[in-house]
C-alpha cells in the first residue's frame, strides 16, 4: 500500500522554501527547473498513488498517511493526517497536472520579469498549500491549506506590488476571504461541539447515519447540521467568489496571468465546491442549507454572466466567467448532485486554465495589453493560441461533444431531477435549473463576444512590432490543455447516452460522495437538446452583434438602452455599494478609534500622564540639586541623624498576643524582637499611667478587679540608649 | 581630670569644625575645619582609651593622624585643581553640578 502521501504536498513546499531562501543566487534556468520539477514530481507521485495505490482501496476510504499528532487538547485531538480517496485523488491529480502545465507556461510568460525566483517560490508554495487543502483528512488540516492558498493568492495578486492598485487588489482578496474564513471556523466549532470530532470520514459517517447529534435543533428551529453547513458555506462563498463575496475575484486579475489561470480559475477558487462535496452528507441532512447553496450558486451564475457582457478587459471577462461557472458548480453540489458539481469542476479546470493561458498568450503578443476593443483579427497571427481558444470556447459554451457540454448538462439535468429538497422546497430544483439555462445563454453570448472581438475581423491594435506567436514553452502547455478539454468530457458521458460505462467519473466518485443521481433518460435528452439550442443561439446572437468587430445591432442596442448598458458596464455598482455600506462606515469607525483611543487615550492620557508625572518629579528634584557641596553635606548630616534615631529605637516585637481568661489578661510578646541582648519592658494594664509589671520580661499577666474596657500599654525600652517604643491595645473584660 | 571634661572639649572642637564645614565658603577653611573634626575624634578616642585602660585607642589615634595627612594632601590637590579651572576657591561659585 502506498502510504507516503505526505510526499505529494512536501515536494512543492520544499521547492518553495528552497527558492525563497536561495532562489536569488541562481540563474533563471535553475530556478524554473527546480520549481517545475517539484510540481512535476508531485504529479508523478500522485498519479502513481491514484492509478496504482488507490483503486484497490477506494471502497475502504482510500489511502491514508498519518504524519503525527498535530495537537491534542481536552477531547480534541487533531492528527496531521492526509487521505486520498476517490474525490481528493481526482482533485490532487487536477491540481498537480494543471499546476505543472502552468509552471511550464510561466517559464515563457515570466521570462522577462523581475523577481523570477520569488514568483516560482510562491507558485510552488501555492501548489503545496492546495495539496494540503485537498488531501487533509480533518477540517483543521484542510484549514491549513485553506489559509495557505489564501496567502499565496494574496502574495501573487500583489506580485507587481510597485503599483498601488495591484497591492490593494491583493488586500481586497485577502480581507474578503477573511469574512468567509470566519464562517468556516464557526462551522468547524459547531461541528466539534455537536460531534466531538473534526475528522472528515468520521463526520461524514456520522452524517450518513443521520445521528441525532447533528439533527438536534440548534437555533431558530433549524438543526445543528443546517447551521454548520451554512457557516461552512460562508467560507466556501468567500473562497469561491460567490454572491455576496465575489468582488475580490475580478480585481485579482491584477496578478500575472498564469496565476489567474492556476489560482483564480482552475484550483483555489474551486476549493469551496470541493469542501461542500466533501461534506455532502452533512448538507444532505439540511435541505434548507442545500437550497441556499443552490440558490446562491444559480444567482451568482446568472449575475456574473450578465456582468461579463459589459467588460472590455480580456481577463476581467474570464474572471466573471469563472464566478459564473463556480455558480454552476455550487448548483451541482447544492442539488445533491455532487458528482455533477465535481465533474464540472474537473472540466472547468481544463478549459478555464486554457482560456486564461490563451489570454496570457494574446497579451504576451500584444505587449501586455488586455483591452479587447484594441484587439481583433488575431486568428491568423496566433494560430496555435487561436485553435486552443476555439476548443475551450466551444467547451465553455456547451457545444455538444466538448467537455463543458457534458458537465454543464449533468448539473442542469440534476437540478431538474433532484429529490433532495423534500416536498416543501421542491420548487428550488426546477427554479435553479431554469436560472442555469439562462446563465448558459449568457455564457455562450459573452464568450462568443470575446472570441469575435479578439480573433476575428480587422486588427485594431496599433503596435509597431509584428505580432508573433508565443514561444514553445507557452504553446506546449496550451496544446496539452486543449487536448484535455477535448477528452475530459468523455469521462462523464450522460447515462442516457453511455449508461454506466459512459459515466466514468460518477461511478468513480460514488464511494466518496454518494451514488449517482438518477435523472431519467427522457429529461436528459430534453436538457441536452435545450442546452444545445441555447449554446448555438448564444453564439449566433453574438455573431450578429460582434462578428468581425462591434456591429450595427450592438450599437443600436447600446443606444436603445443606455442606462442598462451603463449599469452593466459599471458592474451594477456593487463595489460602490459595498464601499458605501461597509468600507466607509468601517473607515469612519476606525477614524473614531484612531482619534479617541490612539490619539487621546494612548498618546495623551496613557503616554502623556507618565511624561507629565516624570517631568514634574524631575523639576521638583532639580530644586534639590543646587550644586552647593555644603548644602549636600547638611542634608547628609540630617539624614544621618534621622538614621541614628531610627536605628537606636528598639524594634517592634514580631507579634503581640493578648489572651483574656475570665478577669485575667496575659500579654505575650513575640520572640526575636530585641536588637540587643536585654530590653526592658513595662506593662501598664489598666491605662492609669503606672507600670503594673516591669523588667526584662516579655510576658506578663494581670487580674482586673471589675469588668470594663481597658487601655493596655507596653513600653519597650533600650537601656543603653534610653530610647523607647510604646505599643497600645484596647481590651474588654467581661 | 575626669573623662567627661575631655569629651566636652572634644565635643566643642567637633561642633566648631562642623560649623566651619557647613558655613565657611572658602575651600581651604573648610578643609581646615575638617581637620578640626578629625582632631575632635582623635581626642575622644584618646579620652576613652585612657578611661578604659585600653591601648587600642592610642593606636587608632595614630591611624587617624595618618588618615588626616592623606586627606589633607588629596583635599589640597583638589582645591588646587579647582582653582585652576575656576580661578576661585569659593565653594559658592563651584556649582557646575547644579540641576
Amino acid at each position: 500500500m502506498f502510504s507516503h502521501l505526505r510526499v505529494i504536498p512536501l515536494l512543492p513546499l520544499l521547492g518553495a522554501v528552497y527558492l525563497i531562501l536561495f532562489g536569488r543566487h541562481h540563474s533563471r534556468a535553475v530556478v524554473h527547473h527546480i520549481a517545475c520539477m517539484a510540481v512535476g514530481a508531485a504529479l508523478v507521485v500522485s498519479a502513481d498513488a491514484f492509478f496504482f495505490g488507490l483503486p484497490a482501496l477506494v471502497g475502504e476510504g482510500g489511502l491514508t498517511d498519518v504524519v503525527g499528532t498535530w495537537f491534542a487538547s481536552g477531547d480534541l485531538r487533531v492528527d496531521l493526517a492526509l487521505r486520498m480517496d476517490a474525490l481528493s485523488g481526482l482533485m490532487c491529480l487536477v491540481v498537480t497536472l494543471v499546476g505543472t502545465l502552468i509552471h511550464i507556461y510561466s517559464t515563457g510568460y515570466m521570462a522577462h520579469e523581475q523577481d523570477y525566483a520569488r514568483f516560482f517560490a510562491y507558485l510552488n508554495l501555492f501548489c503545496g498549500a492546495m495539496l494540503i487543502l485537498v488531501l487533509g483528512d480533518s477540517l483543521p488540516v484542510m484549514f491549513i491549506g485553506w489559509e495557505g492558498v489564501g496567502l499565496c493568492s494574496y502574495l501573487l495578486i500583489g506580485f507587481w506590488y510597485g503599483e498601488t492598485a495591484n497591492a490593494s487588489a491583493g488586500k481586497k482578496a485577502f480581507i474578503t476571504n477573511r469574512v468567509g474564513d470566519l464562517g468556516f471556523l464557526i462551522g468547524m466549532f459547531l461541528l466539534f461541539r455537536a460531534t466531538g470530532t473534526l475528522e472528515l470520514p468520521v463526520l461524514v459517517d456520522t452524517a450518513r447515519a443521520g445521528s441525532p447529534t447533528l439533527t438536534a435543533g440548534l437555533w431558530g428551529g433549524q438543526p445543528v447540521a443546517f447551521w454548520a453547513a451554512l457557516f461552512l458555506f460562508l467560507g466556501a462563498v468567500g473562497k469561491s467568489a460567490q454572491i455576496p463575496l465575489y468582488v475580490w475575484l475580478p480585481d485579482a486579475m491584477a496578478g500575472p496571468t498564469p496565476v489567474s489561470a492556476l489560482i483564480h480559475a482552475a484550483t483555489m477558487v474551486t476549493a469551496g465546491v470541493y469542501m461542500v462535496a466533501r461534506l455532502g452528507a452533512l448538507y444532505l441532512l439540511a435541505p434548507a442549507a442545500l437550497a441556499i447553496v443552490a440558490g446562491v450558486g444559480a444567482l451568482t451564475a446568472l449575475f456574473a454572466a450578465v456582468l461579463a457582457l459589459g467588460q472590455n478587459d480580456f481577463k476581467k471577462v474570464l474572471a466573471y466567467s469563472t464566478i459564473s461557472q463556480l455558480g454552476f458548480m455550487f448548483v451541482g453540489v447544492g442539488t445533491g448532485n455532487f458528482a455533477g458539481g465535481i465533474f464540472h469542476l474537473f472540466t472547468h479546470a481544463f478549459f478555464k486554465a486554457g482560456l486564461f493561458l490563451c489570454a496570457g498568450s494574446v497579451m504576451h503578443a500584444l505587449a501586455g495589453s488586455g483591452d479587447i476593443t484594441r484587439m481583433g483579427g488575431l486568428a491568423s497571427r496566433l494560430p496555435w493560441t487561436t485553435w486552443v481558444f476555439r476548443v475551450c470556447w466551444l467547451a465553455i459554451c456547451g457545444v455538444p461533444l466538448f467537455s463543458g457540454f457534458f458537465s454543464k448538462d449533468a448539473i442542469v439535468a440534476g437540478a431538474f431531477a433532484t429529490q433532495v429538497f423534500g416536498p416543501r422546497l421542491h420548487w428550488v430544483g426546477p427554479t435553479v435549473g431554469a436560472g442555469l439555462l439562462a446563465a448558459a445563454l449568457g455564457t455562450a453570448f459573452y464568450m462568443s463576444r470575446l472570441y469575435y472581438l479578439v480573433f476575428t475581423g480587422e486588427c485594431r491594435a496599433d503596435l509597431r512590432e509584428p505580432i508573433r506567436e508565443s514561444p514553445i514553452e507557452m504553446v506546449g502547455p496550451l496544446v496539452v490543455l486543449g487536448l484535455g478539454v477535448l477528452l475530459a468530457g468523455m469521462l462523464g458521458v450522460p447515462w442516457a447516452v453511455g449508461r454506466l460505462r459512459g459515466d466514468v467519473i460518477g461511478v468513480w466518485l460514488a464511494p466518496a460522495v454518494g451514488p449517482h443521481l438518477d435523472v431519467g433518460s427522457g429529461l436528459e435528452w430534453r436538457v441536452m437538446a435545450a442546452s444545445t439550442v441555447i449554446a448555438l443561439a448564444g453564439i449566433g446572437l453574438a455573431w450578429r452583434f460582434f462578428g468581425g468587430g462591434v456591429r450595427e445591432p450592438a450599437r443600436r442596442f447600446v443606444a436603445a438602452l443606455p442606462r442598462l448598458t451603463a449599469a452593466v458596464r459599471g458592474k451594477f455598482f456593487v463595489d460602490e455599494i459595498y464601499d458605501e455600506l461597509v468600507v466607509r462606515p468601517l473607515r469612519g469607525l476606525s477614524r473614531v478609534f484612531f482619534v479617541v483611543v490612539d490619539r487621546i487615550l494612548i498618546d495623551k492620557v496613557l503616554v502623556g500622564f507618565w511624561t507629565v508625572l516624570i517631568d514634574t518629579a524631575g523639576r521638583l528634584l532639580r530644586l534639590v540639586q543646587v550644586g552647593d557641596v555644603q548644602r549636600y553635606l547638611a542634608i547628609f548630616a540630617i539624614g544621618l541623624a534621622a538614621l541614628v534615631y531610627v536605628m537606636a529605637r528598639p524594634a517592634a516585637p514580631s507579634e503581640v498576643k493578648i489572651r483574656v481568661q475570665g478577669r485575667s489578661a496575659s500579654v505575650q510578646l513575640g520572640d526575636g524582637v530585641a536588637t540587643v541582648d536585654k530590653l526592658d519592658y513595662g506593662f501598664d494594664f489598666d491605662g492609669d499611667g503606672q507600670e503594673d509589671r516591669s523588667g526584662p520580661l516579655t510576658s506578663a499577666t494581670w487580674s482586673y478587679p471589675r469588668p470594663g474596657h481597658y487601655r493596655l500599654q507596653v513600653r519597650i525600652t533600650d537601656p543603653r540608649w534610653n530610647t523607647s517604643r510604646t505599643i497600645e491595645r484596647t481590651i474588654e473584660i467581661r | 581630670m575626669p573623662t567627661y571634661a575631655y569629651i566636652l572639649v572634644s565635643l566643642a572642637l567637633f561642633f566648631v569644625g562642623t560649623a566651619g564645614v557647613f558655613l565657611r565658603r572658602n575651600a581651604l577653611i573648610v578643609l581646615m575645619s575638617v581637620e578640626l573634626q578629625l582632631a575632635a575624634g582623635t581626642l575622644a578616642l584618646l579620652a576613652f582609651s585612657r578611661a578604659l585602660g585600653d591601648q587600642k585607642g592610642h593606636v587608632f589615634a595614630f591611624f587617624v593622624m595618618a588618615l588626616a595627612a592623606a586627606e589633607a594632601a588629596v583635599g589640597l590637590a583638589i582645591v588646587v585643581s579647582v582653582f585652576r579651572t575656576h580661578r576661585t576657591t569659593s565653594l559658592d561659585q563651584v556649582n557646575v553640578l547644579k540641576g
